[in-house]
């Protein structure tokens, strides 16, 4: 009995150890990096390690505020909604023409779509030749360039999310539907989207998370500082202040701020959504 | 099925109208630009304006030459340095959390899949500045215990252990959703069968859990495998390739070749050369995630 006891406080200590453990490494960092954005210049440069009790600052914010980072911040925030909203959109038009419409080669379709899940995940490699073709018909450096790459990057995992979500509603209500006089696309709309709403949520969350974070076609694809996105405004306070790192810093956690808000109101539903779609790096 | 050729009739076409806008911009994003590598990789370019057929000439000037081996070499030890310690710290902490409570269990998996969360440029970032510069806690903690600050950054080897523990900080949490996942549809009875023969907690890691893991872990590897192999943010923003070339991986070679250096066509030979192998993996992931089954 207290052999047991013993074991039992003791896989309880081990299981407080991991928490304690994963979550110091998972956020230290940006814990550590909010420390900094909010310290003056000398405070920065001391090599006495202090995460608190230091002379608070909000200067670093207000230079990337009133900076370039502040305009990026909120054309990636329209990039990201945009690309989001159409994402889901198309995504469960796809996804339910897939699970629930009989037509040729959709085995095939949907192998495609699937195939693009990793493929998307290439943007070193697929940014040269997109460069160049785009730079070819006039359509980089436009307003839309990377709103429909960012939809683009994301689509695939999105529709396998909602298909996922799809299939999960019996077909049995879709012949209910039919019986009360409703269209194919009535079916889709009012009866199977209502009931995917986890599904709608995982997906939107991981586009505007993709949208928001993408750096390598961003850094290239757009020349004018109004359509630059926020993780290229970012990494131009590495160049352009060299070890400026109360800026940076600043900068890097007023882009998290909105993505860990996301992931700790709505984590949930990204988690099983990322499950169900199994999925992407 | 004869019965109703209008309806299937209609049904195709609403198929087709459904799909359109996601065909159209996959091919024009995804597919397109994958067989335009290869193309452009043939052609003259003048930095992004075709001037003619160049051949192979682009091929030889970055792929087939010399510095590749060592540029292969590097990548070779990223990725696989990044793949097999995720993999390693993955496994165990998924089945950790596969044992737990519903809600702890995803309370966790929340607090887990925070990096990845973060965007590359944005983990590389904090990472770096908290671990890795003589100003931040890495350095701290080393000069309490060994009295002695650290630089990791200006050595070879050490620039490049470091480029590893970002990109793996940065995807653990995402290995460890995806191993819980396949762990919910392994069967329990199987557990506590191991369990009533005896086997030992680390019997039943490696009799049980790994084999019945199997195709779950392909899937982790492979995923791993393309999104390391084509990560030029974390070496761009941590080392930037240094010190000299000690970090210099393909996709950063590909992203400076093209857009530091300007040549687009020894860029496009690097990408095609690289696209070979994204091919290779994103057909091994397509089959293993077993859609070629028929659903229904």
């Amino acid at each position: 009995m207290n052999r047991q006891r013993q074991k039992a406080f003791a896989g309880r200590l081990a299981a407080m150890v991991g928490v304690a453990i994963i979550a110091v490494v998972n956020l230290l960092p940006v814990l550590w990096g909010m420390a900094t954005s909010l310290k003056p210049v000398q405070e920065i440069l001391s090599p006495q390690l202090k995460l608190w009790g230091f002379s608070a600052t909000t200067q670093h914010y207000e230079t990337v505020i009133f900076g370039s980072f502040g305009t990026a911040f909120m054309t990636s925030l329209g990039y990201g909604i945009a690309a989001t909203c159409v994402a889901v959109i198309l995504a469960s038009m796809t996804a339910y023409a897939l699970d629930r419409l009989r037509f040729r080669l959709r085995q095939l379709v949907f192998y495609i779509i699937v195939a693009c899940v990793p493929l998307s995940m290439g943007a070193a490699i697929l940014v040269v030749p997109t460069y160049i073709y785009f730079t070819a018909l006039g359509v980089s450096n436009q307003w839309y360039t990377l709103p429909v790459i960012y939809l683009a990057l994301n689509l695939p995992l999105a529709t396998w999310v909602m298909k996922g979500a799809i299939e999960g509603v019996p077909t049995e209500l879709d012949q209910a539907g039919k019986i009360d006089g409703l269209s194919n696309m009535g079916i889709l709309v009012r009866v199977i989207i209502p009931l995917c709403r986890p599904g709608l949520f995982a997906a939107g969350m991981l586009v505007f998370i993709g949208a928001w974070s993408e750096f390598l076609a961003g850094s290239v694809l757009v020349q004018s500082p109004s359509l630059r996105p926020v993780q290229v405004a970012i990494y131009s306070y590495i160049t352009a202040f060299g070890r400026a790192w109360g800026p940076l810093t600043a900068a890097a956690i007023l882009a998290v701020v909105p993505i860990l808000v996301l992931l700790f109101a709505l984590g949930r539903h990204l988690v099983s959504g990322l499950m169900s779609g199994s999925v992407k790096g | 099925m004869a019965a109703a050729p209008t309806i299937r009739g209609g049904e195709r076409r609403l198929a087709a109208l459904l799909l359109a806008p996601t065909a159209i911009l996959l091919l024009i994003v995804l597919v397109l630009p994958t067989l335009f590598a290869f193309v452009y990789s043939l052609l003259d370019l003048r930095l992004a304006t075709v001037a003619g057929f160049a051949g192979l000439e682009n091929w030889q000037k970055t792929v087939f030459r010399p510095s590749t081996v060592p540029l292969l070499i590097r990548t070779a030890v990223f990725v696989a340095g990044t793949v097999l310690l995720t993999v390693a710290l993955a496994l165990p902490i998924a089945t950790w959390l596969d044992r737990l409570t519903r809600n702890r269990s995803l309370a966790m998996q929340v607090v887990v899949i925070v990096p990845w969360v973060l965007s590359t440029v944005v983990a590389s970032l904090l990472f770096r500045w908290t671990w890795l510069e003589s100003l931040g806690i890495g350095s701290w903690l080393a000069d309490v215990l060994f009295s002695s600050r650290i630089t990791p950054l200006l050595e070879p080897a050490s620039a490049m252990v470091s480029l590893i523990l970002v990109a793996t900080w940065r995807t653990l949490g995402f290995a460890v959703l995806l191993l819980v996942a396949g762990l919910k549809s392994v069967d329990a009875e199987i557990y506590e069968a191991g369990r009533v023969d005896g086997a030992s907690t680390l019997q039943r890691f490696w009799l049980l859990t790994v084999p019945l893991l199997r195709t779950s872990l392909t899937i982790v590897v492979i995923v791993l495998l393309v999104s390391s192999l084509n990560n030029a943010e974390v070496p761009l923003v941590v080392t930037g390739g240094g010190p000299g070339d000690a970090t210099m991986t393909l996709a950063l070679q590909i992203y400076q070749t093209a857009f530091t250096d300007l040549d687009f066509g020894g860029a496009a030979a690097l990408a095609s050369a690289a696209m070979v192998i994204n091919i290779f993996l994103v057909l091994a992931y397509t089959r293993m995630s077993r859609i070629g089954r028929p659903d229904q």
